[in-house]
């Protein structure tokens, strides 16, 4: 299950099989009950934030605005990876989650480390993720710029 | 003869010197004045030609287009910050345009020298440190959503 699973995911794309296979002995899997926290906006990461991929269930991204006032920014379903946002903000200095992620249902997730994948894989596999996981973080933060732009045209028509 | 420290820029904070003096080589300079457009948004560029940017004098808009074609500005930048980065990670079209605000310097570095200078552990530290740019540059936008979202009831 967690084989077939790992190897659908974009994440993984490219890496070699033998990678693959010591890597899903490093996989977690972990169910949150509906309304659990799995981190909070503001709270210290810890040493190795984990990187978090749905295999059923959905996610809140939950953000506070200026006034404090929470807000849902985002929702996170069956297939889609989060968590690389904090790992790679790790790696570059940044120490607290930008987020709360909120689970709105049961969701059961496959976890991995950073310090795992760095173990597990390959010099060749782990740059090969990096790129992935690169990628796949410039793709969330195109749509986030496009729904702000959205969001800014829909707000200008609702101000009086 | 360009003088840059690339050491200065994040993204190439931690490669070998051997690395960065080869890199330096390659870099080539551009002058833009107010108003020029630099990066256009949907624009699909071929490998050999996608490039990212660094500003050595002046300041640029990164400007976003919405449904209804309107030019929203989503942010400035200002000497010694770069743009383009996502270039050398995605071959998808410009996510934004960039347009001088002001007569700019910039210098550039093209993703085909990056990939053939750098070795693979050079190479990934980059990736890294461009993911943790957008790691930072994310948290902006998911910033910028929340405070958008106070004047938009969905719910």
């Amino acid at each position: 299950m967690k084989r077939r699973f790992a190897e659908s995911y974009r994440i993984f794309v490219g890496v070699r099989q033998d990678d693959l296979d010591r890597l899903f002995s490093r996989i977690k899997e972990k169910t949150f009950k509906k309304g659990e926290v799995i981190a909070r906006e503001g709270e210290a990461y810890p040493e190795n934030p984990s990187v978090y991929i749905i295999q059923k269930g959905e996610v809140n991204l939950i953000k506070k605005d200026s006034e404090g006032k929470s807000r849902k920014i985002g929702v996170m379903e069956e297939g889609n990876t989060f968590g690389m946002e904090n790992l790679m903000g790790k790696l570059s200095g940044l120490t607290t989650y930008p987020l709360t992620y909120e689970t709105s249902q049961n969701t059961e997730v496959h976890i991995l480390t950073d310090e795992g994948l760095k173990q597990t894989l390959s010099k060749d596999g782990y740059a090969t993720v990096a790129l992935n996981m690169t990628r796949y973080l410039s793709r969330w933060m195109r749509a986030c710029l496009e729904e702000c732009a959205t969001m800014e045209v829909i707000r200008g028509y609702l101000r009086v | 003869m360009v003088e840059l420290n690339l050491k200065n820029i994040p993204v190439f904070s931690d490669l070998k010197e051997k690395e960065l003096d080869e890199l330096s080589r390659r870099v080539k300079e551009h002058n833009f004045d107010v108003g020029d457009t630099i990066i256009r948004e949907g624009k699909i560029e071929e490998e050999e030609d996608r490039r990212m940017y660094i500003i050595k004098e002046g300041e640029v808009e990164v400007l976003k287009e919405d449904w209804a074609m309107n030019q929203i500005r989503m942010n400035t930048l200002g000497r010694g910050t770069f743009f383009g980065e996502m270039s050398l990670i995605d071959n998808e079209d410009r996510s934004a345009t960039v347009r001088a605000l002001s007569d700019t310097v910039l210098y550039s570095l093209s993703c085909k020298d990056l990939r053939s200078v750098l070795s693979e552990d050079g190479y990934t530290k980059v990736i890294l440190n461009v993911g943790g740019e957008i790691g930072k540059r994310m948290r902006e936008g998911f910033t910028r959503l929340a405070d958008i979202l106070k004047g938009v009831k969905l719910d």
